[in-house]
């Protein structure tokens, strides 16, 4: 039997700091400004309005006075010319006719430069709007904006969320979570009704999707990694958050043959949940979805043990780790030879961030009390969760951020990111750690010819 | 160690060429010559393929000639190889290339000095073998969502070529091919260490035009 209670459920709401809650409210006590970062993104989108490029920075040597560096300019076949207040540095323009290059090399020999070099534009960083994102410290752990610049996702590419379902669509007496409001949802499947209708009646799925693809640059709630990534919903936990790993095996199988317009877009199989038995019926639905191109990430476990659970501990699966807002692993992360990568898990009990709240992965996902109790799965708020179960969607978040970039199959994205990994723990890689943890920005660059 | 040593003799070769270059000049014809054509860096063909794709590398160059009798030339050029291609990752040295669409500029200005022997003209051409030496700098700059990423680096060189030129007054036509060996320049880094190639030279084919003076 696999399941995901047990990897979070029991850290969902202590409130281990006096005075302050786990759960976040939207809204409630931030007072702050929201600056319409959307409309400056599609503003930056056109490409700086200055040609910043088509210039050259000129450093003159100490000691060559204002007239001497005016002759340069002049004598290199410089235009227009603008002085630094502090240096004796010039951005000049090359005259009509003149190339950037050329410009440059004329200054270049010049017994009075220092040096010439072409002018650059730069840009601001993406930084989401969002009212929660200040809360999300595991985005900055792993230098999200940065990643960010790089690569966003795209719809082409969907990651499966195999868990207990998601509050993706209104229907009957579920509701789609509201910070879902640009999320593309592919047809998922339910494996206990047979249907299409993955709806979560548990909390767990909603949050583990939200940290991989919830509306972000929106202007309110918490941003997702992979945000224009889409989301397939397959429930295969119950409302308890147990399945099968025969269940398990059933949901695998639907996405390795899920086809849109002839095409597989699912890339990615986020597993956040696990168990101690080691079934032949998962491995092999594991092996086909692999062989498929699918990339798979499961959580390793929140008991502290070796090894891992399964199917973490599985060779082509991806087993993730977590760790605390120091880096630092997790106390419940489990360890062993099959662990491969650490994410933010977040430890509820520390607030290295200092922002007042207990470091979990603040994400949306309704109040699984309400949701036992009354039978109400609308009670949507922010929460803070802790677990593997949170830090394994960062992985899947990552591998379609990867995919969409053009790496596709599964071995280069475990190997990429593995690669690029921040080293933690013993040097190399170590049972308590794996290979480190994950460092988007760097996965992203890939690999230059020399370096 | 091996890089060192291939650089200095590759840079001892080219100052004692130029030191006889003045003498030279004033002693024996010599020809002025520009050079264009495809430059491959086969050398290191996994890693060519996973950063350049399909895409040709051309390069251009200078140089001048003196002539020692019919049968000798010595001379001195210089090039210029810029190449546009993509980082790219695979996961080990078996596995396949993948493009991550940022794009990677790679220049490489390599230096020589060389000697050719030139064979008895054959159908109106004059064919000739050529060995040399020399430095080769490179440039690698990547374009990563704006932020650009630099590396740069100088090797020793080695070039074999066999080539026919044709005299028609003071202009000579010709069509060269060889190869070109940088030995330890890349390797330790990239896509060139995870192919463990370590060699930015490879086959080439040139045309080639030069005017001398008599």
């Amino acid at each position: 039997m696999a399941g995901a209670c047990a990897f979070c459920a029991w850290i969902l709401f202590p409130s281990p700091l006096p005075g302050r809650h786990a759960r976040g409210t939207a809204q409630a006590d931030d007072g702050v400004r929201i600056v319409d970062t959307q409309a400056l993104a599609a503003r930056a989108a056109l490409g700086p309005r200055e040609n910043y490029a088509g210039r050259v920075i000129v450093q003159f040597k100490d000691g060559v006075g204002d007239r001497i560096a005016e002759r340069c300019v002049e004598d290199a076949g410089g235009g227009h010319a603008l002085r630094s207040a502090f240096t004796s540095r010039y951005v000049v323009e090359p005259v009509a006719g003149m190339s950037v290059g050329e410009l440059s090399a004329h200054f270049q020999v010049m017994p009075e430069v220092e040096y010439a070099e072409q002018d650059g534009a730069v840009h601001a960083h993406f930084t989401p709007n969002d009212n929660l994102y200040r809360l999300q410290w595991h985005l900055k752990t792993i230098n999200a904006e940065r990643m960010w610049d790089i690569q966003k996702g795209d719809p082409s590419v969907a990651v499966a969320v195999l868990d207990t379902g998601v509050a993706y669509e209104d229907f009957g007496k579920f509701r789609k979570a509201p910070d879902f409001g640009g999320t593309v949802f592919l047809t998922g499947f339910n494996v206990f009704t047979h249907d299409a209708h993955a709806n979560d009646d548990n909390f767990h799925g909603t949050h583990v999707a939200s940290i991989i693809a919830e509306a972000t640059d929106n202007g309110s709630g918490a941003a997702g990694i992979a945000f224009r990534t889409a989301i397939m919903p397959v429930k295969v936990l119950d409302s308890d958050g147990f399945g099968s790993n025969s269940g398990i095996a059933e949901g695998i199988d639907y996405v390795t043959n899920f086809r849109q317009g002839g095409v597989n877009p699912v890339k990615v199989i986020n597993l956040s949940l696990g168990g101690g038995t080691r079934s032949q019926t998962l491995k092999s639905a594991i092996d086909r979805a692999v062989a498929a191109g699918i990339t798979i990430v499961a959580s390793a476990g929140n008991d502290n043990t070796s090894p891992v659970d399964y199917p973490a501990a599985f060779e082509n699966v991806i087993a993730v780790g977590s760790v605390d807002g120091r880096k630092v692993k997790a106390p419940y992360s489990s360890f062993g030879a099959d662990l491969d990568l650490m994410a933010p898990g977040g430890d509820l009990r520390r607030d290295d961030n200092g922002d007042g709240r207990p470091d979990g992965i603040l994400q949306q996902t309704f109040d699984p009390t309400t949701a036992a109790t009354q039978g109400r799965y609308d009670d949507f708020a922010y929460f803070f969760v802790v677990g593997t179960s949170q830090a394994a969607p960062q992985v899947s978040a990552l591998a379609a951020l990867l995919a969409k970039q053009g790496v596709t199959d599964p071995l280069a994205i475990q190997a990429i990111m593995q690669k690029t990994a921040e080293d933690l723990g013993a040097p190399g890689r170590d049972d308590q750690f794996g290979w480190g943890l994950i460092r988007p920005s760097e996965a992203l660059k890939g690999l230059g010819l020399s370096k | 160690m091996n890089r060192l040593i291939t650089s200095r003799l590759a840079a001892m070769v080219v100052a004692s060429t130029a030191a006889l270059l003045p003498s030279a000049a004033q002693a024996l014809p010599f020809a002025v010559m520009f050079d264009a054509g495809l430059r491959t860096m086969s050398n290191s063909n996994d890693t060519e393929k996973a950063i350049f794709g399909a895409k040709r590398g051309i390069g251009a160059g200078l140089g001048v000639s003196f002539d020692k009798g019919d049968r000798w030339r010595f001379s001195i050029e210089g090039r210029r190889i810029k190449r546009d291609g993509e980082r790219a990752f695979a996961a080990d040295r078996t596995s396949p290339a993948f493009r991550l669409g940022h794009p990677l500029a790679f220049t490489m200005t390599p230096v020589l000095a060389s000697a050719a022997f030139r064979f008895s003209r054959l159908l109106g051409v004059s064919p000739y073998l050529s060995v040399g030496g020399g430095m080769m700098s490179w440039k690698e700059q990547s374009d990563i969502a704006g932020l650009i990423e630099k590396s740069s680096g100088t090797s020793g060189l080695f070039e074999a070529k066999f080539g026919i030129e044709r005299d028609q007054g003071p202009v000579r036509l010709g069509l060269e091919g060889g190869i070109t060996f940088v030995p330890g320049a890349v390797g330790v880094g990239g896509i060139s260490q995870v192919y463990e190639e370590k060699d930015l030279g490879g086959v080439f084919v040139v045309g080639r035009i030069g005017f001398s003076r008599k």
